[in-house]
């Protein structure tokens, strides 16, 4: 279990109702995680939502043998990855790995789908707060396309 | 107008699984607006005030990327097909346009007020998670297809990406899918064609699945398919160079 205290203080959650929020923390679970690790494998069903509260991760897109970088989370505190899990077919579209050791929120996806039923309102209101971390990964995604070709981070691929 | 605007949102594949209340009442909040070819819907940072549908005619999608220090635009996308959104930026804060939308064609837009839709949504929150939802799943096919995008620059090859959208889609697209067959129309020109055919096809009359998938290829396919048409109207001019009478003056 995680502490309310802990997600009301990450902006995905702020504003959100402290019975809500119990609710939440009542399933989610606070993972530390040594660098390499992997949290989410590209197409493996999305289960959970991860939220990156210290370090880094990479983002990799399988393609053959090779896992190619096409994005880094880590700047902020609480960014969200995994939101798959709220989009069909829900699996997970890309590898989620740690730069160096990480502390992430694990939040199984059946929370939120409990408190979707429960409250359309709420559901509304979370989702268009994951659009916004869909909406930003496309960006990211995007400026990559954008940098002359050998000086993005997909040209140097992890291996 | 109400009537035409319904028929757009109705055989709109974004709009599909919505309440048919919903819909008739939306198109009561929309209008249609007119554009000619060239002419500029948004522009790329502007305030995100309109949700659009296309309703007929063509838009190019393009952006000004970060570290361009000559402004240099990059086009994402042409969009074409009666039903597709156009600003979803109005809908995900901070309400600010991601590229710049300009009329390839003559072209009519159903457009929406972000302020009525968003109050629409929180009077009828069941429309509003739909609405999201649907949102969250065309951005994320938006993320799909630049990141395939970079795949197919960073191995030269539109195939080798997709080659890996298919297989990351293989559990959920059904068997019997001409899709699958996409890799194979590719490798040879003479089947680019089929290629093309088959995917305008399925990206209007595919299932659910399907369609979103058609709809990446076309778009990782954006300079072959430029490039085929060039050669077709190169053909074209020879052919009929070449079955032109001896005596016809140049």
């Amino acid at each position: 279990m995680a502490d309310p205290r802990q997600l009301a203080a990450l902006s995905f959650f702020h504003g959100m109702p402290e019975r809500t929020l119990n609710r939440i923390a009542q399933s989610a679970t606070e993972l530390s995680v040594p660098a390499g690790h992997v949290l989410v494998r590209q197409n493996d069903r999305a289960t959970a939502v991860f939220f990156l509260l210290s370090g880094s991760v990479q983002i990799l897109i399988r393609v053959g043998s090779d896992d190619l970088l096409v994005g880094v989370l880590g700047e902020e505190e609480g960014q969200l990855f995994g939101w798959s899990t709220f989009r069909p077919p829900y699996r997970y579209t890309a590898s989620v790995r740690c730069e160096g050791p990480a502390v992430v929120l694990r939040v199984p996806a059946t929370v939120f789908n409990e408190l979707f039923e429960q409250d359309p309102a709420f559901a509304y209101a979370t989702l268009s707060r994951v659009a916004v971390s869909v909406a930003n990964r496309y960006e990211d995604a995007r400026d990559l396309l954008h940098l002359p070709p050998r000086q993005g981070p997909v040209d140097g691929g992890v291996p | 107008m109400s009537r035409r605007a319904q028929r757009v949102l109705e055989n709109s594949p974004f709009f599909e699984g919505f309440a048919q209340s919903d819909i008739a009442q939306l198109a009561t909040l929309a209008k249609f607006l007119r554009y000619e070819a060239g002419q500029e819907i948004f522009a790329e940072e502007e305030l995100a005030e309109q949700f659009y549908v296309l309703a007929s005619g063509a838009v190019d999608l393009s952006f000004r990327g970060p570290w361009a220090a000559d402004a240099q635009v990059t086009h994402v996308q042409t969009v074409s097909h009666p039903g597709y959104p156009l600003g979803w930026s109005s809908m995900v804060e901070p309400y600010a346009y991601r590229a710049t939308a300009t009329a390839r064609a003559h072209t009519r837009l159903l457009a929406f007020p972000r302020d009525v839709l968003e109050e629409y949504a929180n009077k009828n929150p069941e429309f509003g998670l739909a609405l999201m939802r649907a949102i969250i799943g065309l951005v994320g096919d938006r993320v799909r297809a630049i990141r395939l995008q970079l795949i197919a620059r960073r191995y030269h090859d539109d195939v080798t990406a997709i080659r890996q959208l298919l297989r990351d889609s293989d559990d959920v697209l059904p068997f019997f899918s001409p899709l699958h067959k996409l890799p194979h129309y590719l490798e040879n020109r003479l089947t680019l064609d089929d290629a093309f055919h088959m995917l305008d096809v399925v990206r209007v009359r595919g299932d659910p699945v399907e369609r979103p998938v058609a709809e990446v290829c076309v778009d990782i396919l954006g300079n072959v398919r430029r490039e085929l048409q060039l050669y077709q109207q190169l053909q074209a001019i020879y052919s009929s160079v070449a079955d032109a009478p001896a005596d016809m003056d140049p």
